[in-house]
């Protein structure tokens, strides 16, 4: 930004403002003709008026198409099952010359989709280096790696893998593989002075044996951990031909070495080095049952509740989303139950599930169809643990392509966001996505992932619901909380769409308090020996001759008709009796009851409240 | 009108918020009590008066006609009405008392709404509610005119409901509140 000198002992000052243009979006920017027209204008000073106006300049130039294409969008669920995390700690100040503290952590584990035998199982090493944030200035390269070999195989070269983060720029994220006995160790005579990309090339691997990147950004992309420090994750991911079974030589224990260095940019031939770590993995077949994996199948039925804590049903218009519906159904409803599910044994992790419902016409349920549930939870003063979002997309007709997004922090997640509109569901809303949420959803539960037919009577109606769940540390919540919620549905044709349909979005309160397992979740309700609480009681007196008016006459007349036939057919029965025995006294009593009813109707009074 | 609360003791069993709306009048006049229905309207602001006598959502329609779009189903709503078994409504709101009238007789309709007490939020209470009341009357449910009772207005505070007293707290209960008669006679005088 400073002057720099030019020719003919003049200066100039240069300027660059520079957009990033992700790769889903660059059919909107490439292949096209631009004019562009560039000006000035030189003031007198910071705050003065005065100004000189430079001559603009206009210019055309076209950038080309771009010369990629996309690898199809990988939809299918998966399940991650972690069988190592490990973090090693270390002064910052030391290692990468910032003072502070510094993280390399692993994880690793297989991805694996047990319900659909077409889907193969996957091996991934995820690496975070987490460091105070000066570490991480742009153009800067994190790598990561690891060299693992079987403990009982003396025979086979070890493998090594790299993991390579840019900082600023997720898309130029690369994994290396390497076989062979060559060290990665910043000491190694293949790694000693050389760049990252020159490391090791006599020992890499050949493509089809290699790890891959994911197509998540967020595995790539620096995130701030806190106000002074940020992670660089990375993430590598092999796949292999087929599910793997029990004999499967990858099975068994490894020895690891974990490793990481910071190159100051793509020449820097001597980078800052973390020290190196040694530890053990064992790698299991993956589990097939993943109720198994996240339910608390150990608990018995008396030991564990699931409480409904939250149900909010909001109902609208069918054509307001659908505008050529043409069914008799006028009416969509969002719902939205929130709730514990509660354990009483030790060691049993209590969680808080969100269930999204759409229950909508039968006639707009179309297969294939992405159907993208978020929720938006903020209390007032939008603290960090008490602020985010989540999402459960669900694929109708394919509950094994469900998916399930978080953001941490005050995020839009509204329809007509900058972040949302012409993005596609998983790519809207960069900001504050975490790479791995804490919330899951447990798919394979086919009585809420697949569309039901409604109860409802009216109609043809179905129902699809998401739903997701998070384990409840202990102690994360406060007693009471009170946040503000948001949510809506989007509709997209496909996972390329980038237009949608969305339902009204929705805001109401949620009231918290934190639950535990009691046996009084386990009682049958009993509504008997109420307590009723009178809080009003008020009378409204108004005229009824003018409202009755036809009516008491009617029922007037009514009355003495019956009256009248009463006391006739008394009268007649009196009088055979009469015959029988001649009695003078009781015909005097049956004139006065009949008097007495006349009387009754003539004095009587109408009044209503 | 009466309202209020019927509170129960377990805490997976919900209280209710209760209404029994009467209409005391003179016995026969209306014939016999039938069946109860509830219908439920959800109204914005700009709905308010759409189920007025003089509302075009009510005028020439039956009964079960009137706002349709405005009506919910049952199954969508936490109010309930007083089934034909006798159970909804009826069972969680107090019998209201006979007609001071002689002749007279209260035709009851009564309504509650579910309280459940886990998840209740408090910021739900202690509201104050505008509160409109009329009745028609139909000849038979394929009748499209009617008779209006004239509306009455009032206005609702909702309180927090109750706790549930049990037999020792209920006690307690008694005693602190014979205590506040008397306090309240004692500043009287």
């Amino acid at each position: 930004m400073a002057l720099l000198p030019a020719t003919n002992s003049k200066s100039k000052q240069t300027c660059v403002a520079q957009v990033e243009v992700p790769p889903e979006e660059a059919e909107a920017f490439f292949d096209k003709d631009y004019a562009l027209t560039v000006g000035g204008r030189v003031y007198e000073a910071k705050d003065s008026t005065d100004f000189t106006e430079l001559a603009p300049l206009t210019v055309t130039y076209h950038i080309p198409a771009a010369d990629f294409t996309f690898a199809p969008f990988e939809d299918q669920t998966t399940d991650t099952q972690i069988l190592v995390e490990e973090s090693f700690y270390y002064g910052a100040e030391e290692y990468l010359g910032v003072a502070g503290e510094a993280k390399q952590s692993l994880f690793a584990g297989f991805e694996t989709q047990p319900y659909d035998d077409t889907a193969s199982d996957a091996l991934g090493f995820a690496f975070e280096l987490l460091a105070p944030t000066e570490v991480f200035t742009p153009g800067k390269v994190v790598y990561q790696w690891l060299t693992y070999a079987k403990a009982d195989d003396f025979k086979s070269n070890p493998a090594s893998v790299g993991c390579v983060t840019k900082v600023g720029n997720p898309f130029v994220a690369e994994v290396q593989t390497f076989n062979g006995t060559r060290p990665m160790s910043s000491e190694g005579s293949t790694v000693v002075n050389r760049t990252w990309d020159q490391q090791n090339v006599e020992d890499k691997a050949p493509k089809k044996d290699s790890f891959e990147i994911l197509q998540d950004l967020e595995w790539y992309e620096l995130y701030k951990e806190n106000d002074s420090e940020s992670v660089m994750p990375c993430f590598a991911k092999v796949m292999y031909d087929g599910k793997l079974d029990a004999t499967n030589p990858i099975f068994g224990v490894y020895n690891v070495t974990l490793g990481g260095r910071v190159y100051a940019n793509d020449s820097d031939t001597s980078p800052m080095t973390l020290p190196e770590q040694s530890l053990q993995i064992e790698f299991t077949q993956p589990e097939s049952d993943l109720s198994n994996v996240y339910e608390e199948k150990d608990v018995p039925e008396e030991k564990a509740a699931e409480v409904i804590y939250l149900d909010d049903k909001f109902r609208f218009k069918a054509l307001d989303v659908w505008p050529a519906h043409t069914g008799d159904e006028k009416f969509a409803w969002l719902r939205v139950r929130g709730g514990y599910k509660l354990y009483g044994t030790s060691g049993a992790e209590d969680r808080w599930f969100w269930n999204f419902g759409l229950e909508y016409p039968t006639a707009l349920v179309q297969q294939g169809e992405q159907l993208f549930f978020w929720l938006k939870y903020a209390d007032d003063a939008l603290s960090e643990d008490l602020t985010g979002a989540v999402a459960c997309k669900i694929e109708t007709g394919d509950n094994l392509k469900t998916a399930v997004s978080q953001w941490t922090g005050d995020v839009n997640m509204h329809a007509d966001s900058a972040d949302v509109v012409g993005k596609k569901w998983y790519k809207q809303n960069k900001l504050g996505k975490m790479s791995v949420p804490d919330y899951y959803a447990l798919f394979y539960k086919e009585d809420i992932f697949t569309v039901q037919e409604s109860p409802r009577t009216t109609g043809g109606y179905s129902v699809q619901q998401c739903e997701v769940e998070i384990k409840l540390p202990e102690g994360a919540t406060p007693d009471t909380v009170t946040l503000t919620m948001e949510t809506g549905v989007r509709f997209y044709a496909s996972n390329d769409a980038t237009t949608f349909l969305t339902t009204p979005e929705k805001e109401y309160d949620w009231y918290n308090e934190v639950m535990e397992f009691s046996n009084e979740l386990k009682e049958v309700a009993v509504y008997e020996d109420k307590q009723p609480t009178k809080a009003v009681e008020e009378a409204f007196e108004f005229d009824v001759t003018n409202i009755f008016g036809a009516a008491i006459a009617e029922f007037e007349a009514a009355q003495q008709a019956a009256a009248e036939a009463a006391a006739q057919a008394e009268a007649d029965a009196q009088a055979a009796a009469d015959a029988a025995a001649d009695s003078s006294d009781t015909a005097d009593a049956n004139g006065n009851m009949v008097a007495g009813m006349r009387s009754r109707q003539e004095a009587a009074t109408y009044s209503a409240s | 009108m009466e309202g209020g609360f019927a509170t129960y003791e377990q805490l997976v069993a919900s209280d209710y918020w209760y209404f029994s709306m009467s209409l005391d009048m003179t016995e026969g006049l209306l014939g016999d009590d039938g069946t109860a229905v509830m219908d439920f309207f959800a109204q914005d602001s700009t709905e308010l008066e759409a189920l007025y006598p003089d509302s075009a959502l009510v005028t020439g329609a039956v009964w079960s006609a009137q706002a349709p779009d405005l009506r919910y189903e049952d199954s969508d709503v936490a109010w309930v009405g007083t089934a034909a078994d006798g159970t909804g409504a009826a069972e969680h709101a107090p019998a209201v008392s006979a007609s001071a009238t002689e002749g007279n007789k209260k035709y009851t309709c009564s309504l509650a709404k579910e309280l459940s007490k886990i998840g209740r939020n408090p910021a739900d209470f202690e509201k104050t509610f505008a509160v409109k009341m009329g009745a028609r009357i139909y000849d038979d449910d394929s009748a499209t005119t009617f008779t209006t009772i004239p509306m009455s207005e009032t206005s609702y505070f909702l309180d927090q409901p109750p706790s549930y007293a049990t037999a020792a707290e209920g006690a307690y209960a008694l005693f602190v509140s014979s205590l506040a008669a008397l306090a309240i006679l004692l500043m009287a005088f």
